[in-house]
């Protein structure tokens, strides 16, 4: 068959890999990515078979500068392969239970970590450690930015490093990018940031549009349809185990509040408040009085900041009010502005006099 | 202002502020004018030369204040007068004494047996962070030496604002940092419409930060209290309109405490006509912090030397003969010969290879740059 295709065939000495030199390059890239993808997100290494996997699917459908700026799929079948199926490695999953597993009244879905794709088909490979099941299914709920080994599985083991991971359950989903984006950076050691960055092509305009929380349905193989995403405005805990909840319950009253409403609803935020205003009462800083005609009204606002210690304790829950000075007008509103802002020369000179003058 | 939500009132009241409340436009002006009542009741004289400068002068002794909104440092030798203006200001005001200068406005003041060095590497890594900068490259320069930047380069950028927050990082940056000043410059001048090209400079100087983040400005403890200026100009540096570029620094002994890199308002027909303004631009700040040195009870008696590289420039400000290619300069540029006259400044001649001011005015090639950052005074501290 080789000498059909006009290929000599050779074979190396034994013990001498620098003969086989391309090869050998190859298996260091894909076992060190694989290594990389394992470590970053904390999964143990009995599942290196299914990292190398991920890592081959990976490489192969990852644009590269040896092949003109294509991927080797896009070079073998001539058209761009589907970058919208792609999940982080090792995140958190919910994998639809098949009928045969669930009862009526069982839960319906497993928890699961997800570790790679299905070959051919469109699916995904997930498994429950639980159970220690591998579920290969399309019926998959992603929570990209939860490694799942990175649960912790009683709140008191929480550090400061599972907040900055989980910390992003703000419905406001343009905090949702940068957060991930900087999960991805925390996660990652050098050199497989640009591995996952490189994955999602363009992490912005792969984020941006969606909620962190997405039910995905992986588009049939021949449709290049775009994948569907259904953001869900309230978060539901119920669907989580009860830990996870707790675990949920905790972070969240460490979070920052950025309206009033939400403010209100914690006694501690409610605290802060009554001591800001009889502060602000002490110092007799406002008459209430008629509206006088004519005259407009500058807003206000409540802005919520929790003061940390160097270590980084809580040291009080801070609320401050703000009037919103943007609405005033010059001339109506007020006359004059400035600001006392000494001069960076003056502050050199000074220092200079100073250490000179000692 | 409206009522805040959580306090009870009737419909249609609204709360008429008797004080400045945190956000408003008034807000800063009215704690300056609170906190000058307070100070003058002390016995400080706001210094006519720096607003925010607040002097007390006895015979024996003179207590300095230096007012940034809410931060303030104070020195002098009456350690006592000191004492009791603190306490003072602690019964006024709710503040904390933070001891001996470490931190102010986040330049950190580290003390070494030569002098202080002041650095700002912790606010260069939060630059670099919030650029999503991920590799560790590094370059030795800035700029490339000979490149020319017009706005009309590369393709708009779809979302400006990251390079304009980078880009006024940068400038605050510029505080300890003169050996970016230059290219700050450059880069701040394509902030309203930014494109690529001028975003990858802007990655450049992120670079070259990366490199020199422990880079501190030393303050020697051993030096003299001699002021003396440099003062250059690249002539029509400017590749779209062909104006002049002003760059001066000033030296107080041995320490550097005030530099300037600017593009001239005005075409200049000739070097000799560019210098010429950037020796007026000098002498401004040379007249100036002679002033704020007297308010700090430093006077000279002779006058300051304002190197320049140019001997032609040099003739025009001794010389008030009236020339033909002078005829058009404005009268306000003559402020130079007025100064001469009175003794303020003195213009020795410099040769160009040893003009410090030259940092200011353009991009040098890798040795000649180190050479003058290390003339700058400028030391990488150990990480600390």
């Amino acid at each position: 068959m080789l000498a059909l295709n006009e290929t000599i065939h050779q074979i190396s000495c034994t013990d001498t890999l620098e003969q086989n030199g391309v090869a050998k390059r190859k298996h260091k890239h894909i076992v060190e990515t694989a290594r990389s993808l394992l470590s970053s997100v904390f999964v143990p290494s009995e599942f290196w078979g299914e990292a190398i996997f991920t890592t081959i699917s990976l490489t192969n459908t990852i644009p590269s500068s040896h092949s003109s700026g294509l991927s080797l799929f896009e070079k073998l079948y001539g058209y761009i392969p589907d970058y919208s199926s792609f999940r982080v490695f090792g995140c958190t999953c919910f994998v639809l239970r098949p009928h045969v597993e669930r009862s009526n009244l069982s839960s319906r879905s497993a928890i699961c970590v997800f570790l790679g794709y299905g070959e051919g088909k469109k699916r995904y490979r997930c498994f429950d450690p639980i159970t220690q099941k591998l579920y290969v299914s399309r019926h998959v709920v992603f929570l990209e930015h939860i490694p799942f080994f990175s649960i912790p599985s009683t709140t008191h083991s929480l550090t400061k490093y599972d907040l900055i991971c989980i910390d992003h359950f703000s419905e406001d989903s343009s905090n949702d990018t940068s957060f991930y984006v900087r999960s991805i950076c925390t996660h990652n050691s050098a050199g497989t940031g640009t591995l996952l960055s490189s994955t999602l092509k363009d992490p912005f305009s792969f984020i941006a549009p969606q909620a962190s929380f997405e039910i995905v349905d992986p588009p049939p193989r021949q449709s290049i349809r775009i994948h569907k995403s259904t953001k869900l405005p309230d978060f539901a805990y119920s669907c989580y185990s009860s830990s996870f909840t707790s675990f949920l319950a905790s972070i969240h009253c460490i979070f920052e509040p950025s309206s009033y409403k939400e403010a209100i609803l914690d006694p501690l935020w409610q605290q802060a408040m009554d001591e800001e205003l009889s502060a602000l009462h002490k110092t007799y800083t406002w008459d209430l009085v008629p509206l006088p005609p004519g005259t407009s009204v500058v807003g206000c606002r409540w802005v919520y900041k929790i003061k940390t210690n160097s270590d980084g304790s809580i040291e009080r829950y801070k609320a401050k009010l703000v009037a919103k000075g943007y609405s005033q007008q010059h001339g109506m509103d007020y006359k004059e502005t400035f600001a006392p802002v000494a001069k960076m020369a003056t502050i050199r000179t000074l220092i200079i006099v100073a250490l000179i003058c000692q | 202002m409206a009522p805040p939500p959580g306090i009870s009132h009737d419909s249609g009241y609204v709360c008429k502020l008797k004080k400045a409340l945190y956000g408003l436009k008034q807000a800063p002006r009215a704690w300056l004018e609170k906190f000058s009542i307070v100070i003058s009741s002390l016995g400080f004289v706001s210094s006519s030369h720096d607003s925010a400068l607040f002097i007390k002068c006895t015979d024996a002794s003179r207590i300095i204040l230096s007012l940034y909104i809410d931060d303030m440092i104070i020195t002098g030798d009456d350690i006592d007068g000191i004492s009791v203006l603190k306490t003072e200001l602690a019964k006024r005001f709710e503040m904390n004494d933070l001891g001996y200068l470490r931190y102010f406005l986040g330049i950190k003041v580290a003390y070494s047996p030569r002098g202080y060095l002041l650095s700002q590497s912790k606010y260069v890594a939060d630059i670099l962070e919030r650029a999503r900068l991920t590799d560790n490259k590094t370059v030795n320069t800035p700029i490339k030496i000979n490149a020319r930047y017009f706005s009309s380069d590369g393709l708009p950028l779809i979302d400006p604002t990251l390079y304009c927050t980078i880009v006024g990082s940068l400038v605050y940056l510029t505080i300890t940092r003169p050996d970016i000043a230059y290219v700050v410059h450059v880069v701040s001048q394509f902030v309203a419409s930014p494109t690529t090209v001028h975003w990858a400079f802007v990655l450049r100087i992120l670079r070259y930060l990366q490199g020199t983040i422990f880079q501190s400005l030393l303050f020697s403890s051993t030096s003299s209290l001699e002021l003396r200026a440099y003062s250059d100009a690249d002539h029509s540096s400017d590749p779209t309109n062909c104006k002049s570029v002003t760059g001066f620094c000033i030296f107080l002994g041995d320490s550097f405490i005030s530099w300037k890199s600017k593009k001239q308002s005005i075409v200049s027909q000739s070097s000799t006509e560019a210098e010429y303004r950037a020796m007026a631009s000098t002498t401004k700040e040379i007249v100036w912090l002679r002033w704020l040195l007297a308010d700090m009870g430093i006077s000279f008696s002779h006058p300051t030397p304002m190197y320049c590289d140019n001997q032609s420039s040099i003739q025009i400000a001794h010389n008030s003969v009236f020339h033909e290619r002078t005829m058009h300069i404005e009268i306000d540029y003559h402020l130079t010969r007025h100064h001469l006259k009175h003794g303020t400044i003195a213009l020795p001649f410099v040769p160009s290879s040893l003009q410090i001011a030259d940092f200011f005015t353009k991009a040098h090639s890798i040795s000649r740059f180190c050479f003058l950052v290390g003339k700058l005074l400028m030391l990488v501290a150990a990480a600390s």
